[in-house]
């Protein structure tokens, strides 16, 4: 999908992308309008006109001749991802009415700049509000799906106050996620700041303490614990990440159980070391992947691909342009290779849009890569030559799984049909991307093997920080890297990182300085 | 099609344990082989599998430690 530019000025663009090297912008000014964007990429430009820039370019020569295109102008400069906070100022937007506000953030199409200085409008217009009015104009936006974006940029916006709204905020949005407990450790300046009825009232949108955080706090073996161990604890227990799932369950058994002495602080302490309502491996997939808003995505009319060059044989496919609109002002775009013929049950492969739901979870690192998805027709190939290889039995027992998808370097998704009880769902799906990217971001950072030394900060990490992301994590650190790499692209650049960067803060601030 | 550097190592994914190696000779080239970056087929020459529960990840790296082609895998 090409929705801005002609045709000519993103071939001399193109050209420019792919040509010999560029000694900054002169010979690529093929045209003012052209010469003027590419300008803007550079590393002096005002950071607003550079992601207007780079929006246009992804838009007309496709987001890898832009990436190439940046790099040939700015060699020593990454390609853009700019943190929420990051962003350009928008233009001011000031909403008169809740109607008003909502009409704006709920509209079509997908979320480019101009989007922004809704959300900031948005953001002023709680602002302006009593914390009572504020809770309702809230809930009045997550029942339209809407907060959460609004969330993610709080912070932003210079000229509110910006404590106050994100806590009324996350109150409405984590009601139901979040204990009461975590969310007062999280926001106890915010809460103090507060009169004390308006801080009743967002305490009780939280909801009532989880039973088995109460009783843990009466115990004189959490009391013994250090602040420092009681705050893991009690997050650990009531976070939104997708590791406390099963952990109230499991600190509820622990109480029950007489021979558990709770009055030492060595069986809390143990509790946080062992985790033993970590989510099991079966889980996988189904409970990792949460709270994730899939990013605005457009499909439009297919065209006729005869004869698609699957991995599974040629067949007739419609090829979908998938667009992805993320809050940054990034897009993102590919085709997604749907076929004619979809497989006979009990076969089942994935409807395009539960594939773009699923796409639209994962975050611009993966996005960023794709160059094409194929949902398959029939089975992978390969599964039969896996199925008869040496070294695959040795390395398996000889037990042989079909596959389900593959990713390439090459950024080819593919997807196979799968068992009916094996179904795919977006989360699932979603997570084998992202658990896939931590790989190739470890692999490129540090080798694929953990007895390479540049691994060692990452298993120093790991011993400090002691608890796991999964059970799965727990099967090797490259897995365990994977693993916390997608809990942490599910909570990057929103407020929720707080309780990733208490429940792992070794393994975080190593996250963070990849993926900042 | 790039010429093959000659072995393929298998290895345990959770062990880190090389647990078997392979003439490439021997191995068929939808093993022995994976698109590159640019989409040409690319020599792999080292097998990483890990199984856990149901699920089993295949990776496949090039001689320069690229990781060339993921495998989900599931027991149907």
């Amino acid at each position: 999908m090409r929705s801005h530019g002609t045709e000519e000025v993103a071939s001399a663009a193109r050209a420019a992308a792919d040509g010999p090297a560029a000694p900054r912008v002169a010979p690529l000014d093929a045209g003012a309008d052209l010469g003027q964007r590419v300008a803007a990429l550079g590393p002096g430009a005002d950071l607003g006109q550079r992601a207007l820039a780079g929006l246009w370019l992804q838009r007309t020569i496709g987001n890898q001749a832009t990436q190439r295109l940046a790099r040939r102008i700015a060699p020593d400069d990454k390609p853009s991802q700019p943190t929420l906070t990051q962003l350009q100022q928008p233009p001011r937007k000031d909403f008169t009415s809740r109607e008003e506000m909502l009409a704006a953030l709920t509209g079509g199409g997908i979320w480019t700049g101009p989007d922004r200085a809704d959300i900031w409008g948005a953001l002023r217009w709680l602002n302006a509000q009593t914390v009572d009015e504020m809770i309702s104009e809230a809930q009045a936006l997550a029942a339209k799906f809407a907060l959460g974006p609004v969330m993610d940029q709080v912070g932003a916006v210079p000229d509110i106050n910006n404590e106050r709204v994100r806590v009324v905020g996350l109150a409405v949005l984590q009601a139901g996620f979040i204990s009461r407990a975590s969310f007062e450790v999280q926001h106890t300046a915010a809460l103090n700041a507060l009169a004390a009825d308006d801080r009743s009232h967002v305490l009780n949108l939280v909801g009532a303490e989880i039973p088995a955080i109460t009783q843990m706090r009466q115990t004189a073996g959490f009391r013994a614990l250090t602040s420092g161990e009681q705050e893991r604890l009690t997050l650990l227990l009531g976070s939104d990440l997708p590791l406390s799932r099963d952990e109230p369950a499991a600190m509820a058994a622990l109480l029950a159980d007489r021979t558990k002495d709770t009055t030492s602080a060595a069986t809390f302490r143990k509790f946080l070391t062992d985790q033993p309502g970590l989510v099991a491996v079966s889980e996988w997939g189904r409970a990792i992947v949460k709270n994730v808003a899939p990013a605005k995505h457009e499909y439009g009319s297919p065209t006729d691909a005869k004869g698609h060059d699957y991995h599974s044989g040629s067949a007739d496919a419609k090829a979908y342009q998938l667009t992805i609109g993320r809050l940054t002002g990034a897009v993102f775009s590919f085709p997604v290779f749907d076929p004619v013929t979809r497989p006979a049950a009990p076969r089942q492969l994935p409807t395009l849009e539960n594939l773009a739901q699923a796409v639209s979870r994962v975050p611009p690192p993966v996005l960023a890569v794709i160059t094409r998805i194929d949902l398959n027709p029939a089975l992978n190939p390969d599964d039969a030559k896996w199925a008869a290889d040496p070294g695959y039995a040795k390395a398996t027992g000889g037990s042989f799984p079909g596959s389900y998808m593959t990713c390439g370097a090459d950024g080819v998704v593919s997807i196979y049909p799968t068992a009916a009880v094996h179904a795919q769902s977006v989360e699932e799906l979603s997570g084998a991307l992202m658990h896939e990217s931590g790989h190739a971001e470890s692999d490129k950072a540090w080798g694929d093997s953990p007895s390479d030394k540049g691994w060692d900060p990452w298993k120093a990490a790991m011993a400090s920080d002691g608890l796991s992301a999964s059970k799965y994590a727990q099967a090797a650190p490259t897995e365990d890297f994977a693993e916390s790499w997608m809990q942490y692209q599910q909570v990057r650049g929103t407020p929720r990182e707080y309780e990733f960067s208490k429940l792992m803060p070794a393994r975080f601030a190593i996250l963070k300085a990849l993926s900042p | 099609m790039t010429d093959h550097p000659g072995k393929i190592e298998y290895v345990d994914g959770i062990t880190g344990k090389v647990v078997h190696i392979a003439d490439a000779a021997d191995v068929d080239d939808a093993i022995g082989f994976a698109p590159g970056p640019d989409g040409t087929p690319q020599p792999v020459t080292r097998i990483v599998i890990t199984t856990m529960g149901d699920n089993r990840e295949v990776r496949q790296l090039g001689a320069d430690g690229t990781l060339l082609r993921t495998t989900f895998q599931r027991v149907a």
